[in-house]
């Protein structure tokens, strides 16, 4: 039965990207997460058939989501595309080929290791226009290991697929994987149309390589021209979102909405005692344990207004009772040197 | 404008033969090389006479042979090889030849040289070349002689191949050349020299027999072990492991190396010829280490033959398909390796149940193909166990047979000091008596050490049981106290409640106990005193043990019988030794009890005078010695608990054996469990 | 005063464990906390004979690893709360988190929802593992509980070791962590598959947060 109306999730995995499109023709995944999250979110939505799933580049922790995905072998899948063969000599890269056992050697699933603006509109299901910005085909045929036409060495993330979805005329998102500076430079070079009310921030909110934290997110928040602003990140672990980027993206967009999906040690010491009551009607992998600040996000897509769950009052309400030191609301000429 | 050439004189043929190849074995051994790249079969290297000046050098192969074409542009030009090394041959050898010039070297050792080639490929024709390298020293270059190759027809078509004849050499071969040479042909040829597609090459060298003996014998004799496997058509194996002269040490059937049932495979033998590549060994003979190391790199490893036909890539350089080198790595003295062994895997497979992969990688991993991995693997297991117990027995019988060599010794040594003239006999026999009170000083410092660590070793076995066993004490300690605090906050103690008190309290008391006693039994196994020599006395000995183990006996439930024989037999030892032995026991039986249903559990400890003997016997009624062999249960690392240390019954042999007598094991005793039975001799009783 | 945990009456909570004081101590303890226990002295000859008494007399249990060496029954602990479990009865396990007790309790991982380490079966501790016991029998799992279907990939196997040992990885769970488990694991028909590289599928908790908490049910083996 196809889906009544059409969204966009950008759901709570912890360290780590994953978003899911339900359309009006079908279920496109983009990244898959660590661990059970995205398997969680099926399963609650009752979705069993994806249509297309991309990995926006190749680091163990975005494919091993794939592969239990795969593994499951619960899941219908039609088209996988992953961003760079650089895996291709790992023992990851095996488990994946055999959990795509019959399936892909019968040809049932379309299986590639590029995904490149080459492939922009290749993966429209319904009334969303996906639209692949990054990376172009110089840069993805060089490959990791090489270097770009500067001749600044490219990693994985440099390579890393920038999506933007839109609906009609309408930009919705720009999901960055975890571009890095290189790959931004190349990105603009281009002289795309790269705007949209959201962008989910690349790397998790964390420092992009070795590059300048508040030069990088300034040309990369004047490219996009974003109102929403999403870090994806996991409460520990690798404490972030970097403050400076935070302080960047609010000196240079003042009326920017900062959310992450987890409460960050950064924002508050302590873990909130009381059960969230803010967020978005769908799994979130910090919920039973009250680590969600934002949580999963949801935009309706079929509503003119294509709200952005949760609602940005309840959310601000949250922040205020339960994060301190959160770095979204801190005054910006305060706390820092 | 004229066209002229660059020309070399004559000299420099010699020239350069003599100084790329300063040793004339590397020469003949390109010959051999050639052959072997030729995809020869057989070679025979002749040298006779070769010893003194004016002898021949005759290489001759069953090889491809050369046309005309491979002569004029391959064998006579020098200095370029053809061959690209990453192309194989026909037979898939890897080229082993060098540049043109080691076969110049050769060549240019004699007065003249001779080829005759019988070419593979055109079985009608042969072709012969002579040099005469008299004519080229009066020449002035290299051009101005010519070499005639006669090209005739022939009628015995089936053979090919090449014959070289290096005659009139004027530098004789040493024996360090030949045994070069040797060494160099032995890296080329077949280990086993029965597989048909193998290089079987042949040194007849009269003058010096035992290089050609070597040639055909190869490396074998130089290994310490030969261990041979047989599964016959009903999948039972039986194995035997012998030593360098083919004596049989070890025999097994098939029960002793297989737990399970037989294997499913075809018949198959199995050998293996094991190396001990240490210097001392190898020092006495004629054969050195490098040589047997270099070749068993080049062959090592456990080669795989179906049918008489070798099977790559098992054995191959690299390929460890029984995991030898993984095990190795664990048992570095008992478990070979494939650079320290050479083995032979041969199977009978006339119902074709192993097939080989399409692409010629092997053979597919069946189950046919897994049982046969699992004889080979069982065997090599069953070999370091048997190597484990030698070394075992080699270490008891060092220390018993030390001392008889110290008396024979020092009964040398008196006699010599005796014979000598008497003035400096006194002085010399001062001198030895000074050294002997040193040295047995020296002895009884290693003695004591030896029983430290034995006793230690004791106590950190007991000490392992009873920190597993002091937890919950110190758990159930800490929940008495924490609820005793609650429930005085809860003003117990104010109502007078006294069994809300006195429980909690009693269990804390109780459980305290249990724990000191726990501290004294470790404590009083290291005690200094107790690793005196002296007199034990047996039954106090075991009365004290016996107290130690109470308590926690009572918390297992488990009755402790003893019976004393009338009298009160005593020794000269250590009561550390003694009590190592009983405690260790008495761990164990309370192990063996964990594993039964509940019910009665009895130790039973009783002691026998026997002549001048005491016999101490530890009973239990667990579940008797299963699971292990009755022979591996002293062997140190020997467990059948995942807990398990695998050296209390190593550390009760021992000091069995430092208190000079002996032990024995029942597996299932007179209580139905595991019985042990100690002899100790006794100075009175 | 009963216990209501996620609408199941719990009157009396049963304890089992093989050293008396241990007992009473536990014991204790719930009845200050105001939960009625019932110490089982036993011995008992039989599993079945301590699942059923337990069963027959009390609501819910908690029950020690170690049975056998105080001569008070034939199983292990995780054998009993396996079987209760099964049963939809209430059952936590008390251990000390060895190796050896891991690689015992394992195979009945799946059936054993609430593990406590044994300095701390407190009462809170015990009515929380009940309460999430009787969450699954409702069909909801804590998210390290929750099984999933998925693959795993077996990276060595220690043949030397005594009993067989088989190092794995679960790529969907942690692809760089290496787990040990026991050839035993295994169904018989299976082992002779275990081997480097080979791949094998089971119900697996992906969520588990140690390796120790890992299960493996319904192992399959698909060839390659």
């Amino acid at each position: 039965m196809p889906p009544t109306e059409s969204t966009l999730s950008i759901i709570d995995v912890g360290h780590g990207n994953c978003a899911v499109l339900v359309d009006t023709n079908g279920v496109v995944v983009i990244d898959t997460g660590p661990g059970t999250a995205l398997l969680e979110f099926l399963e609650q939505e009752g979705i069993e058939r994806i249509d297309v799933v991309l990995i926006s580049h190749a680091d163990q922790d975005h494919i091993k989501g794939l592969v239990a995905l795969i593994a499951s072998q619960k899941y219908e899948v039609d088209v996988i595309r992953i961003n760079s063969d650089a895996l291709k000599e790992s023992k990851l890269w095996d488990d994946l080929l055999f959990t795509l056992n019959k399936a892909f050697f019968e040809g049932a699933v379309q299986f590639n290791t590029s995904l490149t603006v080459a492939d922009s509109g290749g993966f429209d299901r319904g009334e969303v226009h996906i639209e692949i910005l990054a990376p172009d085909l110089y840069i993805a045929g060089r490959g990791p290991g090489s270097t770009d036409r500067d001749g600044r060495p490219l990693t994985s993330n440099s390579i890393s697929a920038v999506i933007r979805l839109v609906k009609g005329q309408t930009p919705i998102a720009v999901l960055t994987g975890d571009l890095d500076e290189v790959g931004l430079d190349n990105l603009i070079s281009n002289n795309l149309n790269c705007t949209a009310p959201v962008l989910v921030f690349p790397h998790h909110g964390g420092k992009p390589g070795s590059a300048d934290m508040a030069t990088f997110t300034k040309k990369l928040v004047d490219l996009i021209q974003p109102q929403t602003v999403i870090f994806s990140l996991r409460r520990g672990g690798n404490n972030n979102p970097q403050p400076e980027i935070v302080r960047t993206v609010r000196e240079n967009l003042p009326d920017v909405r900062i959310a992450c999906t987890q409460l960050s040690k950064r924002c508050a010491a302590a873990l909130p005692t009381n059960q969230p009551i803010h967020l978005a009607a769908k799994y979130a992998q910090g919920r039973q344990s009250n680590r969600c600040c934002a949580g999963t996000f949801v935009i309706n897509l079929s509503e003119a207004a294509r709200p952005l769950l949760p609602v940005m009052q309840a959310h601000a309400d949250f922040i205020s009772a339960n994060a301190e030191t959160a770095l979204c609301q801190t005054p910006l000429n305060a706390g820092h040197p | 404008m004229s066209k002229v050439h660059l020309r070399f004189a004559t000299d420099i043929l010699r020239r350069f033969g003599e100084e790329l190849n300063p040793n004339p074995d590397q020469g003949i051994l390109e010959l051999v090389k050639n052959a072997y790249d030729a995809d020869a079969r057989n070679c025979s290297i002749e040298l006779t006479g070769a010893g003194a000046p004016g002898g021949t050098i005759t290489v001759s192969d069953d090889g491809d042979g050369m046309e005309g074409g491979d002569i004029e542009d391959g064998w006579l030009v020098l200095g370029r090889s053809p061959k690209i090394t990453t192309e194989r041959t026909r037979l898939g050898r890897i080229p082993a030849g060098n540049k043109g010039l080691g076969r110049l070297a050769a060549l240019r050792m004699g007065k003249t040289a001779s080829l005759i080639t019988y070419p593979r490929n055109d079985p009608q024709r042969e072709y012969q070349l002579a040099i005469d390298w008299v004519k080229f020293d009066a020449a002035d270059v290299v051009e101005d002689v010519t070499l005639n190759l006669l090209s005739r027809s022939r009628s015995h078509q089936l053979h090919h191949g090449s014959v070289i004849t290096i005659s009139d050499v004027s530098i004789p071969l040493t024996r360090t050349d030949v045994k070069r040479l040797a060494r160099g042909i032995l890296l080329l040829a077949d280990p086993f020299g029965d597989d048909e597609s193998g290089f079987h090459p042949v040194l007849k060298a009269p003058e010096f027999k035992d290089l050609e003996l070597l040639v055909k014998a190869k490396y074998f004799n130089d290994a310490e072990f030969h261990l041979r496997v047989d599964v016959d058509a009903n999948g039972h194996a039986s194995a035997v492991i012998t030593d360098y002269r083919g004596q049989a040490l070890f025999s097994a059937d098939h029960k002793e190396l297989s737990s399970d049932s037989s294997y499913q495979c075809p018949p198959a033998e199995f050998d293996l010829w094991v190396f001990i590549l240490d210097n001392t060994a190898f020092s006495a003979r004629p054969t050195s280490i490098e040589e047997v190391k270099r070749w068993l790199r080049e062959f090592g490893g456990v080669h795989l033959y179906i049918n008489g036909l070798r099977v790559a890539p098992y054995g191959n350089p690299g390929n460890d398909w029984l995991d030898m080198n993984l095990q190795r790595v664990k048992h570095p003295e008992l478990r070979p390796g494939t650079n320290t062994s050479i083995g032979r895997f041969s199977v009978t497979d006339l119902d074709d149940i192993l097939r080989q992969k399409t692409d010629r990688s092997g053979v597919v991993e069946n189950e046919a193909f897994n049982e046969l991995k699992r004889a080979a693997q069982d065997a090599l297991r069953w070999m370091a166990r048997e190597r484990l117990r030698a070394r075992e027995i080699k270490r008891t019988k060092e220390r018993t047979e030390a001392p008889k060599d110290v008396e024979q010794a020092k009964e040398n040594l008196e006699k010599t000091v005796n014979s000598l003239p008497a003035r400096s006999r006194n002085k010399v026999k001062k001198q030895l008596e000074q050294y002997e009170q040193v040295r047995e000083k020296e002895t009884q410092v290693l003695r004591k050490e030896v029983q430290l660590y034995r006793t230690l070793g004791t106590a950190g076995i007991t000490a392992s049981v009873f920190a597993h066993e002091s937890r919950n004490p110190i758990r159930l300690i800490i929940s008495n106290a924490k609820l005793l605090i609650k429930r005085a906050k809860d003003g117990l103690f104010k109502k007078k409640d006294a069994t809300a008190l006195e429980q909690p309290l009693e269990r804390v008391l109780r459980q305290g106990q249990t724990l000191q006693s726990f501290t004294n039994l470790t404590l009083t196994l290291i005690d200094h005193e107790k690793r005196r020599v002296g007199k034990v006395e047996v039954h106090e000995r075991v009365r004290e043990v016996l107290k130690a183990f109470d308590s926690l006996a009572n918390e297992r439930k488990v009755e402790v019988v003893a019976n004393y024989a009338a009298g009160n037999p005593y020794f000269r030892g250590s009561d550390a030794a003694f009590e190592s032995i009983l405690t260790n026991l008495i761990v164990n039986s309370l192990k063996a009890f964990e594993v039964i249903p509940p019910g009665p559990r009895t130790i039973s400890i009783s002691t026998e005078l026997v002549g001048e003997t005491v016999i101490l016997r530890v009973s239990d009624n667990g579940p008797g010695i299963k699971g292990i062999s009755v022979r591996n249960i002293w062997l140190p690392g020997e467990t059948t608990y995942p807990n398990g240390t695998g050296l209390g019954l190593t550390i009760v042999q021992d000091s069995v054996r430092d208190l000079g007598g002996s032990v024995e094991v029942i597996p299932k005793g007179a209580l139905g469990g595991a019985e042990f039975v100690i002899e100790i001799p006794i100075l009175g009783a | 005063m009963a216990l209501v945990l996620s609408g199941t009456n719990i009157q009396r909570v049963g304890v089992v464990d093989d050293s008396e004081d241990t007992r009473d101590t536990i014991s204790d303890e719930l009845q200050d906390a105001h939960v009625e226990p019932r110490a089982f002295d036993g011995p008992f000859g039989t599993l079945n004979e301590l699942i059923d008494t337990v069963v027959a007399g009390v609501d819910a249990v908690i029950c020690d690893h170690h049975l056998t060496p105080r001569n008070y029954a034939p199983c292990t602990g995780a054998e009993a709360v396996a079987n209760w479990y099964a049963n939809h009865f209430p059952a936590v396990l008390v251990t000390r988190w060895e190796k050896a007790e891991v690689d015992g309790i394992r195979p009945f991982r799946r059936n054993i929802p609430s593990l406590i380490p044994s300095d701390e079966a407190n009462p809170d501790a015990i009515v929380k593992g009940l309460e999430i016991c009787i969450e699954e029998f409702n069909g909801r799992f804590i998210p390290p509980r929750k099984p999933w279907a998925n693959m795993f990939r077996v990276e060595e196997v220690d043949e030397s070791a005594k009993p067989v040992q088989v190092y794995v990885v679960i790529p969907g769970w942690q692809s760089d962590e290496v787990i040990r488990l026991l050839l035993d694991l295994f169904p018989e028909p299976l082992r002779g598959h275990v081997k480097p590289e080979e791949r094998f599928f089971a119900v697996m908790n992906l969520g588990a947060q140690t390796q120790e908490d890992l299960y493996f049910n319904d192992i399959e083996y698909r060839g390659k």
